[in-house]
């Protein structure tokens, strides 16, 4: 059975922005300016492809699709505090 | 003209760019899970250019209640440890503390009160969302999920002419052990074809597909963001203008390819692509003798078999909060080729033909579309149409309209899931 990662800050923006399609785009240091869309979030079929990636990053913690903050105004810190908050 | 109309259209979205960096907040509290025990607070804004106004544990202040009506209970900070590369916080506790099950359900407020920056203060609240109602206005998800559009033609000698196009996909919960999520679809097309004069205002829908979906979303890699393949259940293909239907089952993989970005964040221009491919079958249910004055022999049309592709494009401008989009166009394109003969109308230059053959079919569609900022209910929009749909596949021949566009998006769906292109 796999251990359950620490939901730090650290661990849940990385997974943030590891589910979106242009990681490389994010520059440390900005998680509270840089926007779901400016990594490629535009829209709903990219919404739901991230969702998925945030859903494997953060296995075997669980969380469900609509509690994940992922409209594409949303910074990369208040998607991962909704990750940290409504993980299970 | 139109370029300078283009050109004003983006001036207005850009009026208002990024602001300053706001200044230095506590933005969200999140309680650790595990021990020893922490609270996991971020901030926004630069960091203050003196670390001991914010480091220090006796600055700080941690108090959490289960009720408002509650006296908070505070707890001891034995150290503060800062992360500014994710913009955080964590404050290492200690004292009279709720139970680590309970981290989560107790109400925290956070304080930080250093007499070298303004106070800062910040509680923990359970997420809501902006809109409650099963329909909402669009807004972070730009394309409705629900959409009603029409026109209006009044022409001398003429009744009034109005067409409609309804398009829907309203997800529904899902069900234990099957695989991706159920949905509802429909597409319904209304009297795309008359032309002024007519002598009789009816309605009378030209294609109507409705049926039972599954949809499953898989992550990739590369140049794609994932995959969707979609399952559409038996759904029904229907016309009013002859008694023509079919039921139809198909099964669609599409390509999710990754956006192409404007590298410039304060122009969000951005455009998407999604090809897919797929295949459908099924069975004619009812066949007419006479379609536009012309008798048929439709005897042999039973089996459907199609392969089925197409393409969905979107070039678009966002608003500078990235909420919606101001501008937008999008293009679909859809071919049905059918490997067992099926009715082709065609009527050009007012001679109407009948054939049953293989012939490809195709569909394309285009949106230009500009929203209003202020009410976001309502669109207005230029729509190019050219093609056949089924049942039928009678000929829209390059139809044009400009009209407005009522939408709106269904909010209790699961997040980021979405029928309608």
């Amino acid at each position: 059975m796999l251990a359950k990662p620490n939901l730090s800050p650290d661990f849940c923006v990385h997974v943030v922005v590891s589910a979106t399609p242009f990681p490389s785009r994010y520059k440390p240091g900005t998680p509270d300016t840089t926007k779901l869309f400016d990594l490629g979030v535009v829209d709903d079929v990219q919404r739901a492809h991230f969702i998925n990636g945030v859903k494997s990053g953060i296995f075997p913690w669980l969380i469900d699709d609509s509690l994940v903050a992922s409209s594409r105004d949303t910074t990369v810190q208040a998607s991962a505090a909704s990750v940290m908050t409504n993980a299970k | 003209m139109q370029s300078k109309l283009a050109v004003l259209v983006l001036s207005l979205a850009l009026v208002p760019q990024m602001g300053a960096e706001d200044a230095f907040k506590l933005t969200t509290v999140v309680p650790g899970r595990s021990t020893p025990v922490v609270l996991y607070v971020f901030y926004s804004g630069p960091l203050p250019a003196s670390a001991t106004s914010y480091n220090l544990k006796s600055d700080w202040k941690a108090e959490w209640q289960t009720r408002q009506t509650v006296p908070p209970t505070i707890v001891n900070i034995d150290q503060v440890d800062v992360d500014a590369a994710n913009k955080s916080f964590t404050l290492h506790l200690s004292g009279n503390l709720p139970k680590l099950s309970d981290m989560l359900t107790v109400s925290w407020t956070v304080l930080l009160l250093s007499d070298q920056i303004p106070f800062t203060t910040v509680t923990s609240t359970p997420a809501h969302k902006t809109c409650t109602a099963y329909l909402c206005p669009p807004d972070s998800t730009p394309t409705p999920d629900l959409s009603f559009s029409g026109s209006f033609t009044a022409a001398g000698g003429s009744n009034p002419l109005y067409q409609f196009e309804v398009k829907g996909g309203l997800i529904l919960p899902r069900i234990r052990g099957i695989p991706g999520y159920p949905a509802l679809n429909m597409q319904i097309e209304i009297n795309q074809n008359p032309k002024p004069p007519i002598h009789r205002t009816r309605f009378d829908p030209d294609s109507i597909t409705g049926g039972f979906a599954l949809t499953k979303y898989i992550n990739t890699g590369g140049p794609l963001s994932g995959m969707r393949f979609q399952a559409e259940l038996p759904e029904g293909e229907f016309s009013r203008k002859d008694p023509s239907s079919n039921i139809i089952a198909a099964g669609i993989a599409t390509l999710d390819f990754k956006p192409l970005l404007s590298p410039n964040a304060s122009f969000p221009l951005y455009f998407t692509l999604y090809p897919f491919f797929g295949m459908e079958m099924g069975r004619n249910l009812s066949r007419p003798k006479v379609v536009e004055m012309i008798p048929v022999d439709l005897s042999n049309y039973r089996g459907i078999v199609r392969g089925y592709m197409g393409a969905d494009a979107k070039f678009a401008l966002a608003t500078a909060e990235r909420k919606s989009d101001v501008f937008s166009i999008t293009g679909t394109y859809r071919v049905r080729i059918p490997a067992i003969n099926e009715p082709f109308l065609e009527t050009i230059h007012q001679v109407t033909t009948f054939a049953m053959t293989t012939k490809a079919r195709h569909w394309v569609e285009s949106d230009v579309a500009y929203t209003i900022p202020s009410w976001k209910y309502l669109s207005i929009s230029g729509t190019y149409q050219y093609g056949e749909l089924p049942p039928f596949f009678e000929l829209v021949d390059h139809k044009f309209t400009i009209g407005l566009k009522l939408q709106a998006v269904q909010a209790t769906k699961p997040a980021g899931y979405k029928l309608v292109q």
